[in-house]
């Protein structure tokens, strides 16, 4: 009899620190995935920027892509030397988040979405002349907002017109600077679309 | 103010157009003898054409209490004398005023006097304006190894007096200062070596700043196009420290975008639409004269 009530009082114990067990997994997880959610939103445009703040970035961004194209132009260019080719394929890289991005094949007449590589590939030593304006940003996601300009390609004929759309990144990236890392807000370019 | 208030004031405009009259009458109510009594009597007569009694005289004007206001055919005489049609215009016009002194007959010389004040404070602030300008002194900047003149827009100067830095105006390429026995002033500029120094009054001679070779060298990468990128290339790895932190200020102040020295060195090697719109502000070198720090503002 007593034998038999030491293995209840041992099952007991047992159950009990299963339970406990269970019961700290479970506010563990919930916790984890409650931080996540915080710092989720920490790192949302809105709760870190005023509006006039993100029209600043906004502005900036449009730089970024006056740049881009500025490098297109440069790169089709027959007279750009190989080696300062590869310099520019770098700084257009460089402008983009991912560089395997998606693009619009400007130069077809379909406009169909281009990785930026093979781009580049259907561009080079053609003398494309690319120049974007009217430039208006759209209302701002989580982490990047919608660009909408005009872009003008001409190639010793009559320029043609397009409106496109480019997603431009914008997030919280850890930088290096030589010995130093440091948490700093970037711009990027993203995917470009037709609207 | 109340009506015997109003009536003491009275009382002062009667005894200031006596003095008019009599000007020798230096005196007051107190001191106004039995013969300027008959003399203001005679003076309300030929004025106002109305008769006022010696005793009145003496109970209303020359008695020191104010308990009573007189009778108001007696003010409206008084008010008359002192230029106003009666007591009730006076009355209005000491309250709303509150004036004490006679107005309406002085109306052409009050008007005489403000614009005679008026240009006399144009001349005065004329003369001052003169003499500020007389005694600014003006000193050129110069390049201390060009000799040439450093631009306006590169250069940030202030006066420090008391511990206290004021800014400077720099019109073309001068620094204009007040010309004091000596005025202490400091010289900033992203391009070349901060100066303090101690300026007198009679002082011509151009203050010159010693240029920050790696600096200049930066400025001229800024405007350069893109004839020449390895050469640039190369020389930026040079002057540019791996620790490079370059801080782009953007419009009114309401964001920063950080760039490292492989960004920033991108920028200046092809050059592009951005690096126009780029103003250097300031510029920090390390112990190897490094470019290490960069302060950009965003047009």
């Amino acid at each position: 009899m007593i034998k038999m009530k030491l293995i209840l009082l041992e099952f007991y114990k047992n159950n009990m620190c299963l339970k406990s067990y269970i019961l700290i997994f479970l506010i563990a997880t919930f916790s984890m995935q409650g931080q996540n959610a915080n710092s989720s939103a920490s790192k949302s445009i809105k709760a870190n920027f005023t509006i006039a703040s993100v029209k600043a970035y906004q502005e900036s961004a449009t730089l970024k892509v006056e740049d881009f194209y500025n490098y297109l132009s440069l790169f089709s260019a027959e007279s750009t030397s190989e080696s300062l080719k590869s310099e520019i394929k770098s700084s257009i890289y460089n402008l983009f988040e991912d560089e395997n991005c998606y693009v619009i094949d400007y130069i077809s007449i379909e406009k169909n979405p281009i990785s930026l590589k093979d781009l580049l590939l259907k561009i080079e030593n053609k003398n494309y002349l690319f120049t974007v304006s009217d430039f208006e940003s759209s209302i701002v996601a989580k982490d990047f907002w919608t660009t909408q300009y005009l872009l003008t390609l001409s190639q010793n004929e009559t320029p043609t017109e397009i409106v496109l759309y480019q997603k431009i990144g914008f997030k919280p990236i850890i930088k290096t600077f030589g010995s130093s890392k440091k948490e700093v807000w970037t711009l990027f370019l993203s995917e470009v679309s037709l609207p | 103010m109340n009506p015997l208030d109003v009536f003491f004031l009275l009382k002062n405009d009667v005894l200031l157009t006596y003095q008019k009259q009599y000007p020798y009458f230096e005196g007051t109510w107190k001191t106004f003898s039995s013969q300027d009594i008959q003399n203001l009597i005679d003076l309300i007569a030929v004025q106002v054409k109305q008769r006022v009694s010696e005793k009145w005289i003496y109970t209303h004007l020359k008695s020191e209490t104010k308990d009573k206001l007189p009778r108001k055919d007696m003010l409206d005489i008084l008010s008359q004398f002192v230029g106003f049609s009666g007591w009730d215009e006076y009355y209005f016009k000491a309250k709303q005023n509150n004036i004490g002194a006679i107005t309406k007959p002085r109306n052409n010389n009050a008007k005489v006097v403000f614009v005679a004040g008026i240009i006399l404070l144009l001349l005065v602030l004329f003369s001052y304006q003169m003499l500020k300008k007389e005694e600014m002194q003006t000193i050129e900047v110069k390049n201390a190894f060009t000799e040439k003149q450093i631009n306006g827009d590169e250069v940030k100067a202030v006066v420090i007096e008391n511990n206290i830095e004021s800014p400077v105006e720099i019109i073309d390429s001068k620094i204009q200062i007040e010309a004091k026995d000596s005025t202490k002033i400091v010289i900033k500029s992203p391009y070349y070596k901060e100066k303090t120094i101690i300026i007198h009054k009679e002082n011509t001679i151009p203050i010159t700043l010693q240029p920050i070779d790696y600096a200049m060298m930066l400025k001229g990468f800024m405007k350069s196009d893109i004839k020449n990128w390895q050469t640039r290339k190369e020389q930026l790895q040079m002057i540019l420290s791996n620790d490079l932190e370059v801080l782009i200020m953007l419009k009114n102040d309401l964001g920063i975008e950080y760039f490292n020295k492989n960004e920033f060195s991108e920028k200046l090697i092809v050059p592009s639409v951005s690096l126009k719109k780029m103003k250097i502000i300031d510029i920090q070198c390390n112990d190897k004269n490094e470019i290490d720090f960069i302060r950009i503002l965003q047009e």
